[in-house]
């Protein structure tokens, strides 16, 4: 296992140099490039605002912070998985010509759209500070919640990207799967309104499933610190931590009990 | 089980220790989900030995040629000392740093340019982006694409994509360099320029293992070579005798029958090329030498020698002998050596088997035969039609 990860350390620079392949390759041939990964989230945040606070009347101040507070996080998870989970499969001349680690494959899809998601919060802050927000001391802890964030979708997209090679439907999963659990993650309402929901209250323990979703506490803590501006409660990033941590070591133990037969499958 | 790198003595390179590898040959997949679960019994597959317990030692320095028939498991060998596959028991250990030429330019992106490409190619190989950026002009220099470098390699012709992905891989400067097939692609003068840096590689001390059909080429350049059937070595040492095995076993085939008094008996065969190297492998229009080594008990007179050769539907195509040929052979005691002379092989492509005699007069005693006992192939540059090769000229000739 030591060796392993010392390994994947020599190979860190393929690592970057995939990652910013993806990037150069996701927005070639298009006239604006880069500023879609941006304006992308801008336009989503329009039309919820939109739709949830002209339309159904949501009550929420500053409902355009509100929305990006939580799409950005969620949009690092949702085009991470998206990328990663195809990512061996869609390399299969690579894997069956060359040795490299196959980590790098999922992990540079996560690591480009980290490097998606840092810039976004850097126009994020530009949002918050025309609004008015007192973030400035929470940085140190939003810089946490990111890396553990990280964690999490790198244990997902090694679970996924070699489960995906023995089962091709794993793709297709994904793509349901992510619109679930964008719906069973407050991202668009507040985690408030779900816990006072009469169907929550009737049925007590399907609150304890929602909980059990760690990206509720992600988004969470990421609108404790820029939207709310208050320190998260101790139990909401240990939520976020051990749930990240499970799932990095059962993506870890998957990916590497099927990795050997990988050059034979894909 | 496991692959390591560690150190198997100063003067080996690469130390293959009892290598076993198994495939899996599905009779019917489960790709899905939904055939897993409905399905009650377990995806039905045969497993297949790809390698059999191979051992290998390979000094520093040297140049190792492996041959073998296709599907005798020399890409899987390469393969699994490139840790591309992983064995199911035996260990390889290596000694260097290891770089594989088993497909040039494997991972280019067809939209990234020539630039962009070196750098994630030359990563995937394992330099630093800096080892890259000293190496850059080198590779670039040798590829010969200083005008194209910053154009997307999806407007390189195959042979600069061949060129590029060669520069890259030669250039990493490795201790040890696995080579498949790839230097049967690409122009002549492309191939040249390959072998010449191949050579290069070798007398500056580097390692060399390299899978080949060619087996010209491994009697020229290597200094120890192994043939593989169905998985096993077969034949190991001097690269001449080991060719010359190989020739052997590719020239029998296995349905052929034989019989005959054998008062004079046909004791070895060998093809040939018009150069006089043994081949079994021929373009359309070649000249064959099929030489036979006889040997006569007691004095025959006017023995006929005689041949056929047949086609994959076991068609005759062609048969002759000495007597019809009007040949006088006279009275043949002892040993020596036979040969028809096929000015061009006037065939298309395929495999062919080679049906030889040696009988008396209008076949009243026939001494030996072996009916479909040998067999090559014959390959065509011009992708020609139909079963005839035709050497032709073509003028064109416009009124004025």
């Amino acid at each position: 296992m030591l060796s392993r990860i010392k390994e994947l350390y020599e190979y860190r620079d393929l690592l970057v140099t995939m990652a910013m392949k993806e990037l150069k390759l996701q927005y070639r041939n298009s006239v604006l490039g880069f500023f879609w990964s941006l304006l992308n989230p801008l336009l989503m945040m329009l039309i919820f605002t939109f739709v949830f606070a002209n339309v159904f009347k949501f009550n929420i101040k500053d409902f355009p912070i509100f929305i990006l507070c939580g799409l950005f996080p969620w949009n690092f998870f949702n085009g991470s998985l998206v990328g990663a989970t195809g990512s061996i499969v869609a390399n299969s001349n690579l894997i069956k010509k060359v040795y490299f680690p196959r980590e790098i494959l999922p992990l540079a899809s996560v690591l480009a759209n980290l490097i998606n998601f840092l810039l976004s919060i850097v126009v994020l802050f530009l949002f918050l500070i025309v609004y008015g927000h007192n973030f400035y001391v929470f940085i140190p802890l939003l810089l946490v919640i990111i890396f553990i964030e990280t964690i999490l979708i790198a244990g997902a997209a090694l679970l996924l990207s070699s489960l995906n090679v023995y089962y091709r439907d794993i793709q297709y999963i994904v793509g349901v799967g992510l619109l679930a659990i964008f719906y069973a993650t407050p991202v668009i309402y507040q985690l408030s309104m779900v816990e006072k929901s009469s169907l929550m209250m009737r049925r007590p323990y399907l609150m304890y499933i929602y909980k059990l979703n760690p990206m509720v506490w992600m988004i969470t803590v990421y609108r404790e610190l820029l939207y709310e501006n208050r320190w998260p409660t101790l139990k909401m990033f240990l939520y976020a931590i051990t749930g990240a941590v499970i799932l990095l070591i059962i993506g870890y133990t998957v990916f590497h009990r099927l990795q050997p037969r990988f050059a034979e499958e894909v | 089980m496991a692959v390591n790198t560690g150190i198997p003595g100063d003067n080996i390179a690469i130390k293959v220790d009892d290598l076993w590898k198994k495939f899996f040959i599905y009779h019917e997949r489960h790709q899905t989900l939904k055939e897993t679960v409905l399905s009650m019994r377990r995806a039905r597959y045969e497993e297949i030995w790809g390698l059999h317990g191979i051992d290998l030692e390979v000094g520093k320095g040297q140049t190792f040629g492996i041959i073998g028939e296709n599907g005798s498991g020399k890409s899987t060998l390469l393969k699994v000392i490139a840790r591309i596959l992983q064995p199911d028991r035996g260990d390889v250990s290596t000694n260097g740093r290891i770089s594989a030429l088993l497909e040039l330019g494997a991972g280019f992106h067809p939209d990234l340019t020539g630039r962009e490409n070196i750098y994630l190619n030359g990563a995937i190989l394992r330099l630093s982006k800096k080892e890259i950026s000293e190496r850059f002009d080198r590779i670039v220099d040798f590829a010969e694409l200083e005008r194209f470098i910053d154009t997307p390699v999806k407007n390189y012709s195959s042979g600069m994509y061949m060129r590029l992905g060669f520069a890259i891989a030669i250039n990493v400067d490795p201790d040890i360099l696995l080579v498949d097939e790839v230097l049967a692609v690409g122009d002549e003068a492309f191939q040249r320029k390959c072998l010449d840096k191949i050579k290069h590689f070798k007398q500056a001390g580097g390692t060399i293992l390299f899978v080949t059909h060619e087996v010209d080429v491994v009697k020229q350049i290597c200094d120890r070579a192994v043939m593989l059937d169905s998985g096993k070595i077969v034949s190991q040492g001097d690269p001449k005798q080991v060719v010359r095995d190989y020739h052997d076993a590719v020239l029998t085939t296995e349905k052929g029958e034989e019989g005959g008094t054998k008062e004079i008996e046909i004791k070895r065969v060998e093809l040939l090329n018009d150069e006089g190297t043994r081949t079994t492998r021929y373009a359309a229009g070649d000249r064959m030498i099929i030489r036979i080594h006889y040997e006569a008990k007691k004095p025959i007179e006017d023995p006929v020698f005689g041949l056929g050769v047949f086609d994959q539907r076991d068609a005759k195509c062609f048969g002759t002998n000495t007597e019809l040929r009007q040949y006088e052979t006279g009275r043949v005691t002892g040993k020596g050596v036979a040969e028809f002379d096929l000015k061009s092989l006037s065939m298309l492509d395929g495999k062919y088997t080679l049906t030889l005699a040696i009988h008396s007069s209008l076949s009243a005693s026939i001494y030996h035969w072996q009916e479909r006992y040998y067999s090559f192939e014959v390959y065509n540059d011009y992708r020609d039609e139909g079963n005839l090769f035709i050497p032709l000229d073509f003028k064109l000739k416009p009124d004025k």
